[in-house]
């Protein structure tokens, strides 16, 4: 695990890669976050999710939570490993969807 | 002794009941241990437990999405490893004690939250600490359940986590809730809200007027007060609006959000008066389409100095953000020249309602309103707003006040900084400005009709004088005349009316104000749920025609007869429940 700003070791196999805009009013708030780290999980590959240079774990909520995504925030998502793909698309539907959000 | 404070109304409604203090979790001490092993898997059972407790916690709510989210996000920065190894790492190297180490990771973690320029992320630093502390407290074993005493009570807290907050709101026991610090989203608030126990948070230092006894406490998530020993007719009345709110609340809150709009389809902007950013957020519960009027005064009472411009926007831009895209009206500061912050004060002078007041104090004082001109222009630029000024007396007056808008929208625009077009309007509550009405519409973007002043204007009543008060009543023929006149003068330059007194709140008189051709009211979130309800049993075609025989009468007590005899059968429920027999 690493600190925001580190960069994780990531590991061999399929790489994937895609930049999203936060869309939703509140950004990427502690219930988002939640939401995005849980989903993160769910994958073998090891996702990282930049913001401004800065990068974080994405299966960390700390770190999600430090990146402060407000609202109109370009983040991207980086993945490896044999499910990469699968990964960067689920998540940055999430992104895209406002988080199941209202507004 | 009876002591009240204001604080932020995060949960709505009104409890009165005993007080129960949760005690305050002292800071950490810096210890030096001698086993490092030891104390690193003192954390992690310590950590494990406060996770497990969590965890039964979500699992017993079982509510809506929203909630057991944030118990999730608190769950996963338990399991973070960023937490757990920032107080490992503390152990390991320096041979602190647990507590210790915890506190420092916390501290350095939330850092770049606190730093944060949105306020939402912010108070995610408070999350943080949260979880810090429901670790701390199982690392210090002995109160590491926070347990109710075997009665209703009125809890009061520094802050709750949301462990806790679900644990001890959920009881049952717990009537409402008091806190020290907080906002309306923190979630904290959020878990009073869902499981719908009144409550007030941010009030600042309180615990200390109450520890070690047990005292009565209001809690009144209305309009964000807290009275501790209240007066006995005061606690009888707080128990009366409560069981008003109960019930309101239960029959209106699924129409909270239709349009509002009289049974004969003619459709009535319903918006609120606010006086605290927080209250925005009741407001938006209550179904209100904006705020048609924030009391900017209320904000800074009781400082020694001026908030900065800076400041101001941020206050002023919360306002807005919560309210999500519906518009909000801010009037400039309106207070008598004793009211002003100690560093400005202006001698009241001997009858200040007809002194120094409001906009009138900007010509000893003009820095403060242009400071407050512009914060109001660069909250703009984040959602709808409008802008209007108090106590003007006419057209030359605005013109003047218009003229400073421009002149800081320019300074804005020279020094690139961001700001928005609020419509500028003009509050019209002393008579000669009523009397002007047409020159005043043709040249603001809306006028605004301050009832409660232009009551006391026009019939010459101190409303803060017992012995007269009951003679400041709305309906008084001359006053009911000039707002029929203004509101023609509106349609006529075709420039929006909106009244934002208490008239509007007064279960009678608002048929008539509807009558007169008002479609924009405001009033006291309080009200919301009556006046959206009485226009929707009402047909505008009806009250026009009341309003013409209204503009008849010779007398506010004829007024109020003519309109309880032709309206009876068709709110006399209505009436029934605001307390008229």
């Amino acid at each position: 695990m690493s600190a925001p700003g580190d960069e994780p070791d990531l590991a061999e196999g399929a790489v994937a890669e895609g930049t999203f805009e936060i869309v939703n009013e509140l950004g990427l708030h502690a219930r988002a976050a939640a939401k995005l780290v849980r989903a993160a999980t769910r994958f073998d590959a090891e996702i990282e999710i930049e913001k401004d240079g800065q990068r974080a774990d994405a299966k960390s909520i700390m770190g999600v939570l430090l990146l402060c995504g407000e609202k109109g925030a370009r983040v991207t998502l980086r993945a490896r490993g044999h499910d990469a793909d699968e990964a960067v698309r689920v998540l940055g539907q999430l992104v895209t969807d406002r988080f199941g959000e209202e507004r | 002794m009876r002591v009240e404070v204001r604080g932020i109304a995060a949960s709505l409604g009104i409890a009165v009941g005993t007080s129960h203090v949760v005690p305050r979790l002292g800071r950490a001490a810096r210890q030096e241990v001698a086993d490092r092993t030891e104390e690193v898997a003192r954390l992690r059972a310590a950590i494990e437990a406060s996770r497990q407790e969590i965890e039964e916690a979500k699992t017993a709510f079982g509510g809506a999405e929203e909630t057991r989210l944030v118990l999730e996000a608190q769950l996963l920065m338990h399991r973070d490893e960023l937490l757990a190894n920032g107080a490992i790492r503390r152990i390991e190297r320096e041979g602190v004690n647990a507590e210790w180490a915890l506190e420092q990771a916390v501290t350095e973690l939330k850092a770049p939250l606190e730093a944060a320029s949105a306020r939402y992320f912010r108070e995610r630093a408070q999350d943080i600490v949260h979880v810090g502390q429901h670790i701390l407290r199982h690392l210090r074993g002995r109160q590491d359940r926070l347990a109710l005493p075997d009665r209703e009570v009125i809890l009061v807290a520094t802050d709750l986590s949301p462990a806790d907050a679900v644990r001890l709101l959920g009881d049952g026991r717990v009537l409402g809730l008091v806190t020290e610090l907080g906002s309306s989203t923190s979630h904290t608030a959020l878990l009073a809200r869902a499981l719908q126990v009144p409550a007030v948070v941010g009030t600042g230092a309180l615990l200390d007027r109450i520890e070690g006894s047990e005292v009565t406490v209001i809690v009144d998530g209305l309009r964000g007060r807290v009275v501790l020993d209240p007066r006995d007719e005061e606690r009888a009345y707080a128990e009366k609006r409560g069981e008003r709110f109960r019930r309101f609340a239960s029959e209106l809150k699924k129409k909270a959000d239709e349009p509002v709009a009289s049974k004969d389809g003619v459709a009535v902007e319903i918006l609120a008066n606010i006086e605290l950013p927080a209250e925005a957020v009741a407001a938006r519960a209550h179904g209100a389409r904006g705020v048609g009027l924030y009391r900017s005064e209320f904000v800074f009472l009781d400082r020694d100095e001026v908030p900065s411009e800076d400041e101001q926007v941020r206050v002023y831009a919360d306002v807005v953000e919560i309210c999500g895209g519906r518009p909000v009206t801010f009037r400039t500061f309106d207070l008598g020249g004793d009211k002003l912050p100690r560093s400005v004060r202006v001698q009241p002078g001997p009858n200040p309602a007809l002194g120094m007041r409001a906009i009138r104090l900007m010509s000893a004082r003009p820095e403060l309103l242009r400071r407050q001109v512009r914060a109001i222009l660069r909250a703009a630029s984040v959602g709808t707003v409008g802008l209007m000024f108090p106590m003007v007396e006419g057209p030359s007056t605005f013109r003047v006040l218009r003229g400073l808008v421009e002149a800081c929208a320019s300074e804005l625009d020279a020094e690139g900084v961001a700001r928005g077009t609020p419509e500028v309007g003009a509050m019209i509550e002393i008579p000669s400005a009523a009397l002007l009405a047409r020159e005043l519409a043709q040249e603001a973007d809306f006028v605004s009709v301050g009832t409660n002043d232009l009551v006391q204007y026009t019939l010459a009543v101190d409303r803060g004088n017992a012995d007269v008060a009951a003679l400041a009543d709305p309906l008084h023929p001359a006053v009911v005349r000039l707002l029929a006149h203004v509101v023609q003068c509106g349609a006529a330059a075709d420039t929006p009316v909106t009244m934002c007194g208490d008239m509007a709140a007064d279960p009678v008189a608002l048929p008539v104000v509807l009558g007169l051709g008002f479609r924009r009211i405001s009033l006291p979130t309080v009200s919301l749920p009556f006046a959206q309800e009485l226009v929707r049993r009402v047909e505008i075609e009806a009250l026009m025609q009341l309003a013409v025989e209204v503009l008849e009468s010779t007398s506010a007590a004829a007024t109020r007869g003519l309109v309880r005899e032709r309206l009876g059968d068709t709110l006399g429920g209505l009436w029934a429940e605001q307390g008229l027999s």
